[in-house]
Parts: C-alpha cells; structure tokens; sequence
C-alpha cells in the first residue's frame, strides 16, 4: 500500500493573536518574490500571486510555529511551489474546457503580461514545474543549489540535474546561449 | 550561459518589482480575476453552471428516493458533496518543523514522503506498488510508470550501491560505474559521476546516486563491474518507477572496459566478447554530467559515422558516457558502454575499447 501524504495540522490555541507584526514583515519582504515564483512554476503571474495569497495564509494560520523557522519565507516559498505543481493540472483541465466551451481570444489575457522578452516566458513554461521552480529560486532569490534542494525537499543531485535540464533547455530554444 | 544567466535573472527580477508595484498600488495578491472565464460566452457560463447543479439535483432526489425524506436527502448529498478529492487530499503544505506524516494504516517508506502533491494523474495506487527495496542485478531493464503527463513529470531514482543493501555481496573491485540510459530522448540522460568512475570510499560517502527521469520513460542501468548488484530504489510516494524484468531484450550483462593509451579525439572501438569486431551497434546514448556542484557540460559531443566498428568521438571536454545498443545480423540484442575519459587524462592515440554483449534469449 502507497504511503499517502498527508497534511499535518498542527494545533493553534489563539490564532488571532499570532498575527505579530513579523508576520507582516515576512509578508511585505516576501510576497512579490513568492508570488513570482509560484507564478513561474505554474505558469501565470495571477494565478502564482493568488497561489501566494494561499500560502501566505497557511503561514499566518500556522505562525506561531512557522516563525520559530529559520527561515520562513523558504517555508512559504515551499508551499506555494507545492500548491502550484498541484494546480496546474487542474488549470490545464479548466483552460481546456474554457476552449471547448467556446472561449474566444481577442480579449486581452492579463496573465499574458509579464515583464521581460515573451519568447523567454514561453521557454520557460515549457520546462517542467519542477524545473521552472528550480531557475525562479536560482534566478530570482540567488539559492545555491543546496538551498534550492532544500526548500524543495529534493536531493542536491536532483536539483542539479533539474537545474542543469532546465538551463540546456531553455538555451536549446532561445538559441545560441549555450555555446 | 552567461547571457541566458542574465537574461534570466533580469527578468524575474523585473517580474518581481511589477509585482512588487502591483502590491503597492493594492492590486498584487487580490484574488485572480476571472479573465479566462469572462471570455466565454455567456450562454456557456450558464451551461457550465448548469451540469453540476443538475448533478446535485438528480443526486438529491436519489438519495430523497432511496431515504425516503428530502431532508435525509440533502443531508446526503452534502457528505458526498464534502468528501475531499484526491487534490485536495494532497499534502501541498509541508508540517512546519519539515516533515510529513504518512498514512498510519500504510507502513513507512524508505524515503521520507515529501509534499508533493498528488500521485500523478492515471496512476493508481496498484500500478505504483513499490518493489523498490528488491535489489537489482546490474543491466536489468527498468519501466518507470507512466503518470499520464509524460512531458514535465519526473521521477527520482536512486542507485545504491549493493554492499549498502543488507545481504549483498560486497564488490570486489576497487572502482565501478553506474551508467544509465533513458531510451525516449537520447539527449536527457542521467549519469552518477564526473568521470564515470566513482571509487569506493566516494560511494560510501554518498551512499546513493541520484538522477531523475521523465516519468513514462525506459531504460537500462549497467555497472562496470560485473560482480556488482545495483538497488533500484524508487524516489517520492506517487511515483514510484516501476521495474519490469523482463520489459526489453536490451540492458543485459555489464559492460567491460579497457583503456589504451588516452587520446584526443577519442577511438571507441565496438568488440565481440571474443575480441573480433563485433556486429554494427547504433550509438544511442551519452552523457556528461557533473555530479558535484552546478557546471554544466562545456561542449557538445558530435559522432561520425561509425566504419568497421570504429567511432570517433570529437570535442569531448569532460569525461562521459558512451552507451551503446543495436540488433545484430542474428537478431539478437546487441549492447555496451564505455567511459570516456576527460580531455586531460587522454593523449594523441587513446583507443577505448567496448566490448559489445550479445543477448539471443528473445531472437
């Protein structure tokens, strides 16, 4: 029998009063870099930023605990990598059946605005979940690859070889920066 | 690299502050607008809307028809309603402290589950029984379950070395290697060492190889050492590979090697187990991989055409592996594998050679 997974809930006795001003300050200080990364690995910039929201309220749920982390916005960052590797099966299943229920294109997709060259968003949401997760935390927040195995809960082994995969395949496609 | 380094960083950083604008103006984090939505038509909106209210309906008058009262009825249908999916069952949120508890019915897994998510879609708890704990003779071919999503999922996999699996022997010779070969994309290959040696008391260190592989896919694993048994050990609850014994006729025996002289470019000469020139073999597989911190492989490896058996391998700056299968005249499955050595340890004349087994079992 496979092992399920299952979510711990751990115990809070007076919620309300473990909103502390330092979870402000994660939130303020950590919320864009959050909100990209889960947008980078499930492929949208709305929907990472609502997938930090959720995050983020997990994290105030669970403050009393998450702030004795050493460093909980790396928990944060976790869950909202995780939640967004969940999701995108079930956005994927939702954006065909938008197709097949007639959606039409002409109006503008907010989700298509992002920052930077478009042909190098559109390499990037072709790499893996995993993957795209791997060059946000790289890129973004500068993890070495211990860091990033760690936040990710994966060997250093594997995170080299998602970060390796992912650089070759972004190179392959936007041509001429591997050589 | 540099350039994609930069590029990368550049952009989510940008990515980052128009976020980080978006919030200051109070529209970051406000929940996700229905953009996708409000392109359908509103006839279909309302269809959409309408199928699972229908549902729950038909499901009330049933549960009303089969308990007798419309109150028992809606109550039912609530239960149902409520039952989590399997998504919403997943653990998306790992514990505080890191760590994640199983199932209490199901007994714990060598590796710590991670949080992950669901197993992937299509794969039933069945076709993912774990029989990773059974040690595997080295060249046994293995079949990674297919999840369904075959671009974009991947399965980690562990090598372990034998003498690290109670009740194996202990290799005798002072080094091995461990070569693994996915047959889907040649390219994306998965190997264990910088120099596709590894020496023991490294092994020891490490205690397991890791690579990772796209779920859906095949392919073999050999050892240098023919004495050696290799562990298949399967990577996170819900995908667990899934190893098929009998799956290919391919990835028998193990290979042997012998280094002549090193040299540049490489010689890589394909010999029957009698020493003769074995039968044509297609190159299918390489790899270069570094396996300690991040750098990437810094050239591209280019074959020629392989005559009488003979393969020049050019531009090879690191050391990495050649694996090597085909079908003979006869039929039967041809395979082998060497390693290349790094630029640095080759000189002018270095010929490798590979001594290509047969396999006549299923011609």
């Amino acid at each position: 029998m496979l092992g399920v997974v299952q979510t711990v809930t751990p115990s809070i006795s007076t919620p309300t009063s473990s909103y502390s001003g330092d979870f402000d300050a994660l939130y303020r200080a950590e919320f864009a870099s959050t909100a990209v990364i889960a947008g980078t690995t499930a492929g949208n910039r709305l929907v990472g930023e609502d997938i930090a929201q959720d995050a983020f309220e997990q994290a105030a749920a669970k403050w009393a605990e998450v702030s004795q982390l050493d460093r909980p916005g790396a928990w944060v960052r976790r869950v909202a990598i995780n939640l967004a590797v969940s999701r995108r099966r079930r956005f994927a299943a939702e954006a065909r059946a938008i197709l097949r229920f007639g959606a039409h294109d002409d109006a503008p997709d907010p989700a298509a605005e992002r920052f930077g060259r478009p042909d190098l968003w559109r390499a990037v949401a072709r790499l893996s979940p995993r993957q795209r997760a791997v060059i946000a935390l790289r890129y973004l927040d500068g993890y070495s690859v211990s860091e990033i195995a760690d936040t990710l809960e994966i060997t250093v082994s594997a995170t080299t070889s998602h970060l390796h995969d992912a650089r070759r395949r972004l190179a392959n496609e936007l041509g001429g920066h591997d050589q | 690299m540099n350039n994609l380094d930069e590029e990368l960083k550049a952009t989510l950083l940008g990515e980052r502050a128009a976020v980080a604008a978006r919030f200051a103006s109070g529209h970051a984090g406000s929940r996700r607008p229905q953009t996708a939505t409000a392109r359908v038509p509103m006839r279909q909106r309302i269809a959409v809307l309408a199928i699972p209210m229908g549902l729950a309906a038909i499901v009330a008058v049933f549960a009303f028809s089969m308990w007798g009262n419309t109150e028992s009825g809606i109550v039912r249908t609530a239960v149902v309603a409520d039952q989590p999916t399997n998504e919403q069952a997943s653990a998306d949120e790992p514990a505080p402290n890191g760590e994640m508890a199983t199932d209490e019915s199901t007994p714990p897994t060598q590796d710590s589950p991670r949080a992950d998510g669901p197993p992937p879609d299509g794969v039933s708890p069945e076709s993912i029984e774990p029989t990773w704990t059974e040690p595997v003779e080295a060249g046994t071919p293995i079949a990674i379950a297919n999840g369904g999503e075959f671009d974009g999922d991947f399965v980690e996999m562990r090598l372990v070395p034998s003498f690290l699996v109670s009740g194996l022997p202990e290799p005798t010779m002072e080094q091995f290697t461990a070569i693994s070969s996915l047959s889907s994309n040649s390219e994306e290959i998965y190997s264990v060492a910088p120099d596709g040696t590894v020496s023991l008391p490294t092994i020891r260190d490490r205690d397991v190889f890791t690579f990772s592989a796209p779920i859906g896919d095949t392919g073999c694993i050999w050892t240098s050492n023919p004495q050696t048994l290799l562990a298949l050990v399967a990577g996170q609850p819900g995908e667990l590979p899934v190893m098929a014994p009998d799956f290919s006729p391919l990835c028998i025996g193990s290979t042997s090697l012998s280094f002549d002289e090193p040299t540049s470019p490489v010689q890589v000469r394909f010999v029957d187990q009698d020493g003769g020139p074995a039968d044509p073999v297609q190159v299918v597989a390489l790899a270069i991989r570094q396996t300690t911190g991040y750098e990437p492989a810094s050239s591209v490896l280019v074959l020629a055409p392989m005559i009488d058996n003979l393969l020049q391998v050019f531009t090879i700056e690191q050391a990495s592996l050649l694996i090597a299968t085909g079908t003979g005249a006869d039929g039967c499955a041809l395979t082998g594998a060497g390693v290349i050595p790094a630029a640095s340890q080759r000189t002018s004349d270095t010929e490798i050679i590979v001594t290509i087994s047969q396999d006549c079992t299923s011609s």
